[in-house]
């Protein structure tokens, strides 16, 4: 049967989310289904370099939420933590129960952006933190913006949207038990999609390595790490250069050198943005990849499937997406204090880089049986079905939280379980829709 | 203008609130205007269940209608675009009856959830509408819980052709719904405090219980050769004639929020109306001595009331007429209100 699908999500070249998307909605367009793309980013963001499509493509924020509930058969949107690629989505998200597929479970930069354009403005963001994580989530008089591990321990804002959701989608376990807690519909865990981007093959390893972390760079990759190790270790420190392949702010670029200064190493190679042309011919000379995260912010990672695809060894933080692969594919570290683990494997990687060049050849292996936009299509379809079916139930629940709530009452009103469970009962055995 | 008057139902009951919302849409229509009539199933017990009505009522969508009048709770929370306010009632158990220790809500945490969503709602709804009316008692009421002023707006007497007045027929008329909340009952325990007055009790019941209850009570207070009773919705024509033929009316409902149609029908006949101190809207045109007779809600003293009327003709016509006087001062005529809720 034939599917008229909507496509929430970035669509431009700098962002990863949309080359997912972008392999994703192929894959559906060549199994017969119609998707029409709405593009969710806001302000500069939708002047950037936009991807083909295989059909329509349309500025969301401009689209009536109304209509896009009424003329598909199922919705789909991308959620990420960059306002400016998903700004558009929380709007329909609000009418319109779509499977949501969260790429992020750190949703801290999306709400904040939401909040900055909200009438009310940062008054919502701490009226939305205290209405789900309590008053002791945010002090009084403190910035919204700490740490990152702070915020993403107190208010992820990861069930700002959950509850929106008429079903789910997670590229991991990490953010899984929060997503099934907060969402009444369907959540599947699916192992994330990316294309083969025709990376050049690796090089032998001969007695140098070239380790590159890949992608905009910010504390959060663990570059620190990586310089550490290096700095560490007498067998590394000459022959170890560290390439950084993306755009980077100027206070990452001047603590990482800094770092590389105080520690008595070469200062580590930073190319900036880089186009998909050149990014291809950087990757040539690069011989081990760094694809580390603390603390765990995103629910898949297409850096990582890009790695993998590589067939280069790959150092990972072992937790979250990055843990849930098979043994023997990726290079584990100790998330938090990278540093020794990244050691060791580089030592082990120069005393025996054909196991470690084999060991890239099985994660490509597994990434292109595992990673297809097929399989991850295969697993889609019947969770676009599931939430499309839930989706009356939920905007129903949705509308009478609103009237509940505006006459001031909590969701755990007994009035509001009473009117719950009417609701459940009456949509439990949703009538069977005739196939055409 | 297609116009939608909204109100509540309660199955069975029908009293001048359901009076004023027929000839609203009567006299609509009378003046050009496409108008219905939408009366929304209300139970106001128990009082947790006053959410899901207000839920029910707040869910609702009205389409194809230019503007609403919605006259009670919760029918005022129905959303709408072009609503006006005309307010008969607020649910006055989250209100003033609350406070007077005579309501269902329950004087808990719980009560004060439910009190203070109603009041929330309430709120919303008044701040929303296009224009805010009340009868003078809600309208105050309205301004001392609420905090909102509404403008006051009486209700006119719907049939005024038919309360010609007439030939005295000897007897004090309790019309109106016969009921708990009207207090007819002390009536006919006043008439054991007025020999030789007769009462005629005539109207719809509140409950089926009503005429057995009143029967059995006249007959314990040895009065029931002077009562009669016609416990129904009576035809209008036979309503003004009982009101046409009376000594005076006797309307003595607790703190009422409107003058009340018995009222209004009683000055129109040029009849005397007796009251009681604690009667509410009715005495804003029911003066002591003037147009009726204002009585100490007992007994002892509506049976004064009703002897000093029943034994001095002459005076209960000048009352009477003094009260057709002050309706006719007053002005307030079924043009006139369409005039303001239509605006």
């Amino acid at each position: 049967m034939t599917l008229r699908l909507a496509w929430l999500g970035p669509w431009n070249t700098h962002s990863a989310i949309a080359t997912f998307g972008h392999c994703v909605v192929t894959e559906l367009v060549g199994r017969g289904h119609d998707v029409t793309v709405f593009r969710s980013e806001v302000g500069d963001a939708l002047d950037f370099p936009v991807l083909s499509a295989p059909g329509a493509v349309t500025p969301l924020q401009e689209a009536d939420p109304t209509l896009i509930a009424r003329n598909f058969d199922g919705v789909i949107a991308n959620i990420g933590d960059h306002f400016g690629y998903h700004g558009a989505i929380p709007r329909v998200m609000e009418r319109v129960p779509c499977l949501a597929i969260f790429h992020d479970g750190l949703l801290a930069n999306l709400a904040a952006g939401w909040a900055h354009h909200h009438p009310i403005g940062e008054r919502w963001l701490r009226r939305m933190v205290e209405s789900l994580y309590g008053t002791s989530a945010w002090p009084e008089s403190t910035p919204f913006w700490v740490d990152t591990e702070i915020i993403a321990a107190h208010r992820p804002m990861l069930e700002w949207l959950a509850p929106l959701a008429g079903g789910v989608i997670t590229h991991s376990t990490t953010w899984e038990p929060r997503l099934r807690a907060a969402t009444s519909g369907r959540v599947d865990n699916l192992p994330l999609a990316y294309p083969d981007l025709d990376v050049p093959a690796p090089r032998t390893i001969g007695d140098r390595l070239v380790v590159a972390t890949i992608g905009h760079v910010n504390p959060n990759k663990r570059a620190d790490q990586v310089l550490s190790a290096i700095a560490g270790d007498a067998a590394l420190r000459d022959v170890c250069e560290y390439r950084l392949l993306g755009h980077v702010e100027d206070g990452e670029l001047l603590r990482l050198t800094g770092l590389a200064d105080d520690l008595g190493i070469s200062r580590p190679l930073f190319t900036g943005h880089l186009s998909s042309e050149e990014m291809q011919n950087m990757m040539a000379d690069v011989d081990v990849i760094s694809c580390l995260r603390y603390p765990l912010l995103e629910s898949g990672s297409a850096s990582l499937i890009s790695a993998m695809y590589s067939a280069r060894p790959t150092l990972v933080s072992h937790h979250g997406t990055y843990a849930d692969l098979p043994d023997g594919l990726v290079l584990p570290c100790s998330p938090g204090r990278e540093a020794p683990d990244i050691a060791a494997h580089l030592r082990a990687i120069l005393n025996d880089p054909a196991a470690a060049q084999a060991m890239g050849r099985q994660a490509r292996a597994h990434a292109l049986e595992v990673r297809s936009a097929a399989r991850y299509v295969d697993k889609m379809l019947p969770a676009v079905a599931a939430a499309a079916a839930s989706a009356p139930a939920i905007t129903s629940a949705h509308q009478l939280g609103r009237t509940l709530g505006r006459f001031g009452l909590p969701a755990d009103d007994p009035a509001a379980l009473r009117i719950a469970r009417n609701l459940s009962d009456m949509l439990a055995h949703p009538p069977r829709r005739s196939v055409p | 203008m297609k116009i939608l008057v909204m109100t509540t139902r309660v199955p069975f009951i029908w009293g001048g609130a359901e009076e004023l919302s027929f000839h609203l849409v009567k006299r609509l229509r009378e003046a050009g205007h496409e108008a219905e009539q939408m009366r929304i199933p209300f139970t106001w017990y128990p009082a947790e269940r006053l959410i899901e009505e207000m839920t029910i009522s707040r869910s609702i969508r009205v389409w194809n209608a230019d503007r609403v009048i919605a006259l009670k709770f919760p029918a005022y929370l129905v959303p709408h675009d072009n609503q006006v306010i005309w307010l008969l009632h607020q649910l006055r158990q989250a209100y003033d009856l609350f406070d007077a220790g005579q309501s269902h809500i329950e004087n808990t945490s719980r009560g004060d959830t439910i009190r203070a969503a109603i009041r929330v709602a309430d709120e919303q709804a008044f701040r929303g509408a296009r224009g805010l009316y009340a009868l003078p008692n809600a309208a105050e009421r309205m301004l001392r819980y609420n905090g909102i002023a509404a403008e006051k707006l009486s209700q006119p007497l719907n049939d005024p052709e038919l309360f010609t007045g007439g030939e005295d027929g000897g007897y004090i008329f309790a019309g109106g719904r016969i009921g708990t909340s009207k207090r007819q009952a002390l009536l006919i325990e006043a008439l054991r405090h007025a020999p030789g007055v007769r009462l005629v009790m005539a109207g719809p019941p509140e409950s089926a219980e009503v005429p057995a209850t009143l029967a059995a009570l006249a007959d314990r207070c040895g009065v029931a050769d002077r009562v009669a009773f016609d416990l129904r919705l009576l035809p209008r024509a036979d309503l003004a004639a009982l009101v046409n033929g009376c000594t005076a009316s006797a309307y003595i409902p607790y703190d009422e929020d409107s003058v009340g149609y018995v009222t209004l029908e009683a000055f129109q006949a040029q009849k005397p109306v007796i009251t009681t101190t604690d009667s509410g809207g009715v005495l804003e045109i029911v003066r002591d001595g003037e147009t009726g007779i204002v009585a100490e809600p007992s007994a002892e003293s509506l049976g004064l009331a009703m002897t000093r009327l029943a034994a001095n003709r002459p005076v209960a016509a000048r009352i009477g007429q003094a009260g057709r006087a002050l309706l006719l001062e007053r002005d307030i005529t079924w043009p006139k209100t369409l005039e303001r809720l239509l605006s």
